[in-house]
């Protein structure tokens, strides 16, 4: 393979996100795989410090532009494209993420290249292919690619963002812009979600109680594993009855419809109605007493025992 | 403004989908088809911009399904002004083809409008993909637009609650991720007079000029829902292997 | 005592001198003038209203028996029955008494001046004397026991309303005082005038008939010959007054109901919400602005004397919902009164949005609207005919039309158009629950068969009610029964469809079923489901009957097919809505109960009295957490206050065993109170214990 493998990273307030540390893990494996160098593409205001605290890359193309200080839909895939049609990658990682989505098709388009969407993981042995989720995790699809370059806009979770830190000091280089900066789209702020209850259906993870919990003030033990995971505490009708949590939480027919990453159900027992609103969840995992509970016919990974046995556990494990 | 909107037919999210003989594709004979979440969405986000603007809405969608003359006839019956279906009996269509034939039929608009995503791009966004290729300003992930004078102000939702905003000078593409409010309903009642409005005009496809480069080789449907994978073991078992599970899902400590 | 009977008689205007007489006329015509001016402008109001075709014998018939028995006022309230009846009774006859009056003495006496005609008097007289007193003792009576009940300020004679609007209502208290007061007092005074009369002219020996007028007589007598006249002469004066006042009244006041609700009574439909009127208009259904409501309806605006009896049990309203049925009527009415430019006597009450033409949404609200299960207790209880239901689907059409509906309603329709049921399942999955059964049901598509068996869509999807139709399978294939069902074909009914205000989807649904139903060869159909067997009895248009699965249930005992074994214990039976007071089959179900040899124990509420499980009129798809008790948690209860001993809450639809597992658990008596449908019942009275295991 000829080209590099380049990941395209995401930054906000002066940290790159997880998105991007499991996109150095996936391109250091597969820059292993195929005797090639990593690449990263850092695009921003003053980002030459943060872009050397990168550990995984073998290099890092840092292009520095004032007028990019912001992520600009039209400037940032401007600019990336035009880094990638100038170096010509091999490969080229983008996370298939709010940014990445705004990317991913102009740099493909731009330089005429393959892009693989939805895709969870890439064999760049034997011809370039890759494998996708489609109809929202319903199929797997493996794909091959025409050509030995593509772009890919990968699903969080393809890579361990642990390994994709490192501990190396890549080269610096700086390019100066080679697009124009956004013309057509400005950005004007940026708006943190507004304080007051948290809004379930937009946390990734959520730790949802049922009946099991028994008492209110056993419901601590749950918000202490549910930040711990930086997500929120739900519950299922009967808890929100007995007031212990706020509607704002309640998941289900009469609550609210969620489909996080990550649905942790805790003495849940999975009536219908409490089925209606979380079976879009990605990753359901339950936990009861009664191996019969309903629940488990629609979570992906069930546990029966105590979950006052295991939340302790769980705690301990993430602190 | 003048705006037009992209729907998609995908298959509908309820059906227990079923492979096809040699595992490439979905067993498409009997599957049910219905509007995009997303472009629902987008639908939405254009007709509270037409009330907002006094303007137009037109929406596009190909040829794909039976079910697509409906979902423009519901558009329709929603408000918007014209529907243009694209091609007919097309069948499924990779996300570049979808978007050379948008490009193809789409006519001047202030503003196209299309669902962030659908489930089966595999092959790119469609919303991106006609930005591409029509040059126009772009922005993903879009959950709220309000028009200024020759702007339009939208709001990007980056991800968690955290959004940001872009004065977005026009003819732009925007990717939608939510309109600022629920879809409407339309009563059917409502959408039986449109098929009678002789609003929903018919254009032929012309034929993709653009490959997506890429060949699904096999599909398959994976072990979930088929009941819950049972974690065996005591408390410290389970709370191993859900970490790991976590992590899988990119989430917790170890994400 | 002996009198002679043909001296009896009366002069009227005894010891009237002409300018009296005339002075008399005068005043009677002013009131008579004044009755027929608010009396036409009434009419006028009525003949603005939308056309519908309701008169008909059997209405005519029914009003008669309704109105001459009083039994709708007495419906369960004996005490108002007993109370009302003397005072309508009463006041017929004192009525006639004054018709009579008028006809001898200003009509044969006066206009045609033929003395010789007159037949006021001789043993005719006496006789219709005799009946006016007793009445009169009755009238009075029943106003006095009226007086006390509104003394005792019971729950439904409050005014206070359940939303959040603020309106001034001391109107209407006004209102009330005023009309009995009047009537006391005209009774009161024709009593007294009666015994100044009878001692003015030395107590006339036939005249002990006018026993209450005698006993004042005789109470007065001291009064002396000059004092008596005087006294009779202002009597004469007050009460002829009193009474010229009161007729002109009547169409200004709550007594104009004397005169609508009769035709109210006459003209009212009682099948209007089991079959409920098609949309007329398809590019505008239901309810625009005020022209859209029927002059039936107008009437009903006007008929409702705020007796309350609907605002007391409505589910909605005792689930803290903003929906009373009487206030949604009342609001109408000062709407409707406010656009007619009418007025009341009293200060009016500020009328809502009297600018408005949009009706849904604005002078009824969309939360109001939504509230409403349609279980049509408020129909079934009203006294006077009111048809609340019909019209709050004509309201709920207009707000589907405009696209105001509610969220979980919303995502239901689409679930509906989408698949055929509502729980966003695909249609290919509506028959997975005979996976289970260990033998096949007939694909009636395929192979004909006796009943087609209407499933559902509760008892198809929801695990619980599915449950039950595994149940109800097994036994009807045990017992030998030939049936079949749709398997994918079938289509949620759309009963409740309807009622929520979604017509074309309603007739989308019905068209599909019908397709399915004219492509397979059955000669009944039953369903388990009472929503699904009020639509397709009322709605359909089919010919073949529908039957309850209870009803089935019940031949099979009887002919002996399904031999059951003696169980001990008590349980109590909830009479679902579409089952009781839609299809009236309060029996069936009982008479099964008490075939397994279960003690019946009923709640207070049972039968037409039903308390609505909450589920109804497409509330099972809307959000209810933000009710204050749900209606059924208050009926599970009133289950579990029947005693310790009482242990299942029998049911026999399944959108109550979906409703009321579900209450048990959110009152916390699941461990105390079994759901269980009757099928379940019978089933374990088949098995060979025959002892029910709590």
């Amino acid at each position: 393979m000829s080209g590099a493998i380049l990941v395209v990273t995401e930054h906000l307030a002066g940290s790159f996100t997880d998105a991007t540390f499991e996109l150095l893990a996936l391109g250091r494996e597969l820059a292993t795989d195929t005797g090639t160098e990593l690449e990263a593409a850092v695009v921003g205001s003053d980002v030459s410090d943060m872009a050397g605290s990168l550990g995984a890359p073998d290099r890092v193309l840092v292009i520095d532009d004032p007028a990019l200080e912001s992520f600009n839909p039209v400037g940032h895939a401007d600019a990336v494209s035009a880094l990638v049609a100038d170096r010509e990658p091999s490969i080229v990682l983008v996370p298939y993420t709010s940014t990445g989505m705004d990317m991913a098709s102009h740099i493909a388009i731009r330089s005429d290249l393959p892009l693989v969407s939805y895709c969870q993981s890439i064999d760049p042995a034997d011809g370039l292919s890759a494998t996708c989720q489609l109809y929202a995790g319903k199929v797997e699809a493996d794909v091959t690619i025409d050509g030995d370059r593509a772009v890919f806009a990968v699903l969080a979770g393809a890579a361990s963002a642990a390994n994709g830190r490192g501990d190396g000091s890549p080269d610096i280089e700086q390019i100066a812009n080679p697009a124009g900066s956004g013309g057509g789209t400005v950005f004007t702020e940026l708006a943190e979600p507004e304080a007051g209850d948290v809004d379930i259906t937009s946390e990734e993870v959520l730790v949802v109680v049922g009946r099991g919990i028994e008492s209110e003030d056993n419901i601590a033990e749950a918000v202490e594993l549910a930040e711990a995971l930086g997500g929120v505490v739900a519950a299922s009708r009967p808890i929100v009855d007995q007031g212990w949590l706020p509607k704002t939480r309640q998941v289900g027919k009469s609550g609210l419809t969620v489909a996080p990453k990550v649905y942790l159900a805790l003495g849940v027992s999975g009536a219908p109605e409490h089925v209606e609103g979380m079976r879009e969840a990605s990753t359901i995992i339950a936990v009861n007493t009664d191996p019969q509970a309903p629940i488990f016919g629609v979570a992906h990974y069930g546990w029966v025992g105590d979950l006052f046995d295991l939340l302790p556990e769980l705690t301990d494990r993430l602190e | 403004m003048d705006i037009g909107v992209l729907l998609r037919a995908v298959p509908d999210p309820v059906e227990e989908l079923e492979l096809n003989d040699d595992e490439t594709d979905l067993d498409r004979d009997y599957l049910g088809y219905v509007l995009n979440e997303f472009d629902e969405h987008a639908l939405e986000e254009a007709l509270l911009l037409k009330e907002d603007t006094d303007g137009s809405v037109t929406a596009y969608a190909l040829g794909t399904a039976d079910e697509v003359e409906q979902m423009l006839f519901t558009a329709i019956a929603k408000g918007a002004d014209k529907a243009v279906k694209v091609g007919d009996g097309l069948g499924a269509l990779d996300a570049h083809a979808q978007a050379d034939l948008f490009v193809g039929a789409l006519g001047e608009h202030d503003l196209i409008l299309c669902g962030v995503q659908a489930s089966d791009e595999i092959d790119g966004q469609v919303a991106m993909l006609v930005s591409a290729k029509l040059g126009h300003p772009h922005v993903s992930v879009v959950v709220g637009t309000s028009p200024g004078a020759d702007t339009l102000t939208i709001t990007k939702e980056y991800w968690a609650g955290i959004t940001a905003s872009y004065e977005v000078s026009l003819p732009a593409v925007l990717g939608i991720q939510a309109a600022r409010q629920a879809p409407r309903y339309v009563a059917v009642s409502r959408i039986r007079q449109a098929q009678e409005s002789g609003a929903l005009t018919e254009t032929d496809a012309d034929p993709p000029s653009s490959s997506s480069g890429i060949t699904i080789t096999a599909v398959r449907i994976p072990e979930t829902g088929a009941g819950a994978e049972m974690i065996d073991g005591d408390e410290e078992a389970a709370a191993d292997r859900i970490i790991e599970l976590l992590a899988a899902a990119g989430v917790g400590g170890a994400a | 005592m002996s009198f002679d009977i043909s001296e009896a008689g009366r002069e009227v205007f005894l010891g009237f001198g002409t300018p009296a007489i005339l002075l008399f006329y005068a005043l009677a015509a002013v009131a008579i003038a004044v009755f027929l001016y608010g009396f036409w402008r009434r009419f006028a109001k009525y003949r603005t209203g939308a056309s519908a075709s309701r008169l008909s014998l059997s209405g005519v018939r029914r009003a008669v028996i309704d109105i001459s028995s009083q039994r709708t006022i007495g419906k369960r309230d004996p005490y108002i029955g007993v109370a009302h009846f003397f005072v309508f009774w009463g006041f017929i006859v004192l009525l006639i008494a004054t018709t009579i009056i008028a006809i001898d003495e200003d009509l044969i006496g006066l206009i045609l001046d033929k003395p010789q005609w007159q037949f006021w008097n001789g043993a005719f007289y006496v006789a219709y004397s005799l009946l006016v007193d007793i009445f009169g003792i009755g009238f009075v009576v029943g106003l006095v026991m009226l007086a006390y009940r509104r003394r005792t300020k019971p729950f439904r004679l409050s005014y206070d309303r359940v939303d959040s609007v603020s309106s001034d209502r001391r109107g209407y208290s006004l209102d009330d005082r005023m009309f009995l007061a009047i009537l006391l007092f005209l009774g009161i005074s024709g009593f007294l005038l009666e015994g100044f009369r009878i001692a003015a002219t030395d107590f006339p020996s036939f005249e002990w008939v006018s026993i209450a007028g005698w006993l004042v007589a005789t109470l007065f007598s001291g009064l002396g010959e000059a004092g008596n006249d005087t006294a009779r002469l202002v009597t004469w004066w007050i009460h002829a007054g009193a009474a010229l006042a009161f007729v002109a009244y009547i169409p200004y006041s709550k007594a104009m109901h004397m005169v609508v609700d009769v035709a109210d009574l006459v003209f009212t439909d009682k099948d209007s919400a089991r079959s409920l009127p098609p949309v007329m208009d398809s590019s505008a259904p239901g309810y625009q602005d005020l022209s859209s409501f029927t002059w039936k309806e107008l009437v009903d605006f006007d008929a409702c004397t705020k007796c309350g009896k609907c605002h007391e049990l409505c589910p909605a309203r005792l689930s803290g919902a903003p929906l009373s049925p009487r206030d949604l009527i009342l609001d109408l009415r000062e709407y409707a009164d406010a656009r007619a430019g009418l007025a009341m006597w009293y200060p009016a009450t500020e009328p809502r949005y009297p600018q408005a033409d949009e009706i849904a949404g604005t002078v009824i609200g969309t939360d109001t609207l939504w509230a409403c299960t349609t279980c049509m207790a408020c129909q079934e209880v009203c006294p006077v005919g009111i048809e609340h239901v019909p019209m709050i689907v004509e309201l709920r059409r207009r707000l589907v039309d405009v696209g105001e509906v509610e969220p979980g309603l919303q995502k239901a329709f689409q679930s509906l158009a989408r698949g055929g049921n509502s729980f966003g399942k695909s249609a290919k999955q509506r028959a997975r629950w005979t996976k289970q059964l260990d033998f096949t049901i007939k694909d009636i598509r395929e192979q004909p068969a006796e009943y087609l068996w209407f499933v559902g869509d509760n008892a198809a999807f929801d695990p619980r009610a599915a449950e039950v139709s595994r149940t109800v399978a097994t036994i009807l294939h045990g017992a030998g029964i030939d049936f079949g069902i749709l398997y994918e074909a079938e289509r949620n009914s759309g009963n409740d469809v309807r009622r929520a205000g979604e017509e074309g989807l309603f007739d989308m649904l019905r068209q599909q079923n019908k397709e399915a139903f004219a492509a397979a060869e059955f000669s009944r159909i039953f369903t388990t489901d009472p929503h699904s067997l009020n639509t397709l009895r009322n709605e359909y248009e089919l010919e073949e009957p529908v039957s309850h699965y209870t009803e089935i249930f019940v031949e099979l005992i009887e002919s002996g097919r399904l031999p059951l074994t003696h169980m001990e214990g008590k349980a109590t039976y909830h009479d679902p809505c579409y089952l009781g007071r839609y299809s009236e089959e309060y029996d069936a179900p009982r008479r099964l109960i008490e075939a397994t040899g279960l003690e019946l124990v009923e709640m207070g509420r049972n039968r037409e009295n039903s308390l609505c499980c909450g589920a109804g009129g497409g509330r099972i798809w809307m959000d209810d957490s933000g009710l204050e008790e749900r209606p059924s948690e208050n009926r599970i209860r009133e289950a579990v206050a029947l005693g310790d001993d009482v242990r299942f809450f029998v049911v026999s639809c399944p959108k109550d065993m979906v409703m009321y597992t579900d209450a048990t658990k959110t009152t916390g008596h699941e461990d105390r109170l079994a759901v269980v449908d009757i099928a379940q019942l019978i089933e374990r009275a088949l098995d060979s214990e025959g002892v029910l295991v709590g």
